[in-house]
């Protein structure tokens, strides 16, 4: 018996090395479709509609083939991205986080797209939301294209705010306040914050008439009242209990707040506007999408993610990619994307499609997130700053809210944190 | 005061028992929930206050987690990869933690610091260079990438060093003196006498191969030589709803494997200690 388990032990070992070893990625032929690897960070039933996507590439044509590697999330991909550009395995084409490609631009590991783009008479660069390409130029470079974008919006449940006389959504903060206030009975919230992703305090601090970056580029552009007012706001909404986070070890977690609100807890959230159909879906309720409540103005800070394509490729893989790529952009092509997860239409084209216009039907508020796009912002395209964004506006929020700093001091904590990073 | 001491025994009983129940619960609540939840609907998952146990099992959670992934494929990959560094282990720490044990030579010290050293520095630190190595040879995306960086178990000689010292050199020397080779000595005396530790080593060392997400990630870009970690975090999706339900029956099947291992090595262990012959 004892023989035989050591048989077999060895032989599941030998078998391992022969299959491995014959397990080579296969290499391009010269002649033939060209083959392109495409590394994306979306697992689940999204991962299943990009795959489907890409066969539908591989399909429609027989120059390219397209193959689309799961890497794991995006900070799992980041890393894995690093080690394979500095080993010479870099993939012809990856879809990374926005605050991300800064970094990689930085590094100048990422093709220019530009003069592909430009050669090109069927494309058009200029019918791309232009509130979906803030982290497209790098020094007049084109380096991604917008992939899976989103803004974040405000939640509401309709059938509970209509009850306190509210028909349409708040519009404003004033009007945020008072509503959860009203709201808030019988141990429901009115207003759940998200603390633990500083994009929700930034959108705030935008409406307030502030800037992410200053004009020079080399610090916080809320270095005053606008950065202050929406942690003060948050304060004033906690004490009077009609906001809340939501509790314990799930502090810093955006989906402990959406399962608040899909189970009744509080009734106006702000999230990911890519959440809608899973909200939607989800609740009991009808559930409502407006843009986030302004002070001064509306604006739309982008999240989500862009395709880049990385230098050192030759000639036909270039022009293999650029034709993968602008498929992916592609009226058609996004227009499904974004009706199949709720990410935003990339262009009029997207939105126009009939895919996405069916989607309307069933999901009426789909497209809300679209018109808020108009508000777009100026956005800080540097390596720096997934730093300042995650851990030092971040932190100072949180800081803030949960251990009494006061709104000046964290404001003026993140200024001098950042300046330092500039000097 | 026969009494008064009964009475003492019994409340340190109790107490003892309570602080173990209390132990238990920490380990145990985990995985409790984790198999709720693999049996609970999606609403279920998300409700709030949370479900503790589902109204109704969802054993069709399971199919969809062989709907979703290639479980069988990943799995087989798992096993290619945890059996054969196990088996590899054993045939580079046996040898190292022998000599380390019984012999005296020049350069023992530094074998031993670098053994140390293998332990101490994170993997975190080492995967780049390691990258750049195989990534030169040829050898990314496939099986050898996930199991040759991990032939060496620093924990495991160390640990293993530590039982060969407890074993009486004059044992080693009456085998010698009949006429039986070094390796003889080291595979048919040493590991007999060393076999719970062994047994223990290999256990913890296929555990952390099994679990091992990141190595496999960075090492591998096709589905036909992944292992089971990556498979299942294909079931996670990027920045919507999570089908914790789904997620966590795949991860019932990753961990059943090891729990099974688990209950046929610890009665494996029981008896070693029993046999060894080492206190």
């Amino acid at each position: 018996m004892k023989k035989f388990f050591a048989m077999l032990l060895s032989l599941a070992m030998m078998t391992g090395m022969l299959t491995g070893c014959s397990n080579d990625s296969g290499k391009d032929q010269n002649d033939g479709p060209v083959t392109i690897e495409f590394w994306h960070s979306m697992g689940s039933a999204t991962g299943e509609l990009i795959q489907e996507i890409v066969d539908e590439f591989n399909a429609s044509q027989d120059e390219v083939i397209v193959n689309a590697v799961y890497q794991g999330d995006y900070n799992a991909a980041g890393t894995k991205i690093q080690a394979a550009v500095s080993g010479g395995n870099a993939p012809h084409v990856a879809q990374i986080e926005i605050t991300r490609v800064g970094y990689y631009s930085d590094e100048g590991i990422l093709l220019d797209l530009y003069p592909l783009a430009n050669a090109d008479k069927e494309f058009d660069l200029d019918e791309l939301y232009t509130g979906v390409m803030n982290f497209s130029y790098y020094n007049d470079q084109l380096v991604s294209l917008p992939i899976a974008r989103s803004v974040p919006v405000m939640y509401y449940n309709k059938d509970a705010l209509k009850a306190v006389g509210y028909d349409e959504a708040p519009k404003n903060w004033e009007e945020l306040r008072d509503a959860s206030d009203k709201v808030a009975v019988d141990g429901t919230k009115g207003y759940g914050i998200a603390l633990g992703d500083s994009w929700y305090y930034l959108a705030m601090m935008l409406t307030a008439g502030g800037q992410v970056y200053n004009e020079e580029e080399n610090g916080i552009g809320f270095y005053d009242e606008s950065g202050t007012k929406p942690l003060q706001l948050w304060l004033d909404m906690l004490a009077d209990e009609s906001a809340f986070i939501p509790e314990g070890e799930a502090y810093a977690s955006t989906s402990a707040l959406r399962n608040a609100f899909m189970a009744g807890q509080c009734n106006i959230i702000m999230q990911s506007s890519a959440q809608y159909r899973n909200l939607s879906d989800n609740s009991e309720f009808e559930v409502g999408v407006a843009y986030i409540p302004m002070d001064k103005t509306y604006a739309a800070i982008p999240g989500g993610s862009n395709l880049v394509a990385f230098d050192g490729m030759t000639e036909e893989e270039e022009e293999a990619t650029w034709k993968f790529m602008k498929y992916m952009v592609s009226g058609d092509v996004s227009g499904k994307f974004a009706a199949g997860t709720g990410y935003l239409p990339v262009s009029d084209a997207a939105l126009n499609s009939d895919i996405y216009q069916a989607k309307l039907v069933d999901y009426p508020d789909l497209d809300i997130a679209v018109g808020q796009l108009e508000y777009y912002v100026k956005m800080p395209f540097d390596p720096t700053y997934v730093e300042v964004k995650d851990n030092i506006i971040g932190r100072y929020v949180q800081e803030c809210i949960i251990n009494n700093m006061s709104p000046e001091d964290a404001v003026e904590n993140m200024y001098q944190e950042v300046k330092k990073l500039y000097e | 005061m026969q009494g008064k001491n009964k009475t003492l025994d019994t409340c340190i009983n109790v107490l003892d028992i309570l602080a173990k129940l209390f132990v238990i619960l920490i380990m145990a609540f985990p995985f409790f929930w984790m198999i709720s939840t693999a049996l609970q609907t999606l609403k279920e998952t998300i409700s709030v206050p949370l479900t503790l146990w589902p109204a109704e099992l969802q054993w069709v959670n399971f199919v969809e987690v062989f709907k979703k992934i290639d479980v069988l494929t990943y799995l087989r990959n798992s096993i290619i990869v945890c059996v054969s560094v196990v088996t590899l282990q054993f045939f580079v720490i046996v040898p190292c933690a022998y000599s380390l044990a019984k012999y005296d030579y020049k350069a023992k010290p530094l074998v031993f610091a670098m053994v140390l050293l293998g332990q101490m520095i994170p993997m975190q630190l080492t995967f780049l260079p390691v990258y750049f190595m195989f990534s030169k040879a040829g050898l990314i995306n496939n099986y050898l990438s996930m199991i040759l960086p991990f032939i060496s178990n620093p924990f495991g000689i160390f640990m293993l060093r530590q039982y060969f010292m407890q074993v009486p050199t004059e044992i080693i020397e009456a085998a010698k003196m009949d006429n039986a080779s070094e390796l003889k000595v080291m595979f048919k005396i040493m590991v007999p006498m060393v076999k719970s530790a062994l047994i223990t080593i290999g256990l913890l060392s296929f555990i952390s191969n099994w679990n091992n997400y990141f190595w496999a990630l960075i090492m591998t870009n096709t589905d036909s030589v992944r292992t089971l970690p990556i498979g299942i975090s294909l079931l996670k999706n990027a920045e919507t709803l999570q089908r914790w339900n789904v997620i966590m029956a795949g991860n019932l099947l990753l961990v059943l494997p090891m729990l099974l291992l688990y209950i046929v090595a610890s009665k494996k262990i029981r008896n070693a200690f029993v046999y060894s012959g080492i206190k």
